[in-house]
């Protein structure tokens, strides 16, 4: 019984607690991708897009690629032609590519799919 | 006398207080005939988003919020204009303050690039000048605004550069500087702005 007053005490701490439970993929976010994107994913008025939900499906199967490569593709959002290129990160390593998009797919989306360093390096290896 | 030494130490504080509100000079003054000029930014002559000659005459009765920046520099660029956004919206009305941004990378940075950087941010010339021109130039007034710039292969962009973001008066005399990146220095920076238009308010 009383372990699970533990458990349930654990679970609802965890749940409210606003700390994202993907706290590396967080700080590579702040370090690499925050300075264009927003630290909450608000991007910068038409010059850099915001990460949205709707986005962030939109791309979501090339992103471990978009995230290592960049992307020189205009990309078009609520009307809006974003031009600037996306430069690449080429210093982060795959683990690291792996954090980000935890992060992001639990901060963005609304099914919040995890993702395995499997799934990750298969679509790194399969960037055009 | 206890009195008298109350009275004075209130209006010494009161004098102080005074003096505390007022933004000092920045930079290292030249002497000339024993007084102390502070420095001032250099002239220049550059060309704006529009195309249009922008030298220093430009800025006589203006307050001047300046930066340093490249279209594709992905560090620390995008966060100061995102706070360089938030002067230029708080001052959007105020005829008194314009922004100036020079390019370090002039040769990326055409009046084309600039003038999509500047529709992109969704800003307009004059109130807010995004600068190109000659490289050595640019580069040469980035000292004259307390930054620092070194072109370096291996820095994001090849340009490794300081991000701080300068206010110079009237006079063009520097009065006040924040680092662009850092939010509570920029919080504190936009006291400063407000020191400055109370100065000429009084005169």
């Amino acid at each position: 019984m009383k372990s699970i007053k533990v458990v349930l005490i654990f679970l609802l701490v965890t749940h409210f607690s606003c700390k994202s439970p993907y706290q590396k993929g967080e700080n590579i976010y702040l370090q690499h991708c925050s300075n264009c994107h927003g630290k909450e994913g608000e991007g910068l008025r038409k010059l850099y897009p915001p990460i949205t939900d709707e986005l962030y499906e939109k791309y979501s199967l090339q992103l471990p690629c978009m995230i290592r490569y960049g992307l020189n593709d205009n990309l078009v959002y609520n009307g809006n032609k974003y031009t600037a290129a996306m430069p690449p990160n080429e210093i982060l390593t795959d683990i690291d590519i792996v954090n980000l998009v935890n992060f992001l797919d639990w901060k963005y989306t609304t099914n919040k799919a995890f993702n395995s360093l499997a799934d990750v390096k298969k679509k790194l290896d399969d960037c055009n | 006398m206890r009195f008298t030494f109350l009275l004075f130490s209130l209006l010494t504080l009161c004098i102080s207080c005074k003096d505390s509100d007022k933004l000092p000079f920045l930079g290292v003054p030249e002497i000339v005939d024993g007084k102390e000029i502070p420095h001032t930014v250099g002239d220049f002559s550059f060309v704006n988003q529009d195309s249009q000659q922008v030298n220093q005459n430009d800025y006589q009765d203006q307050i001047q919020i300046a930066d340093f920046f490249f279209t594709t520099c992905p560090t620390i660029c995008p966060t100061v204009m995102s706070n360089m956004l938030k002067i230029y919206d708080k001052y959007q009305d105020n005829e008194d303050i314009r922004l100036v941004s020079f390019s370090l990378d002039p040769k990326k940075d055409t009046v084309a690039a600039l003038k999509q950087y500047a529709d992109n941010l969704e800003i307009s010339s004059p109130k807010w000048n995004l600068l190109t021109g000659e490289k050595k130039k640019l580069h040469g007034m980035a000292a004259d605004y307390f930054n620092i710039v070194v072109e370096d292969e291996e820095a994001p962009g090849g340009i490794n550069h300081s991000g701080k973001i300068i206010l110079v008066d009237k006079k063009g005399r520097v009065r006040a500087y924040a680092e662009g990146t850092d939010e509570n220095e920029v919080e504190k920076f936009m006291e400063d702005i407000e020191k400055l238009l109370k100065e000429y308010e009084v005169n």
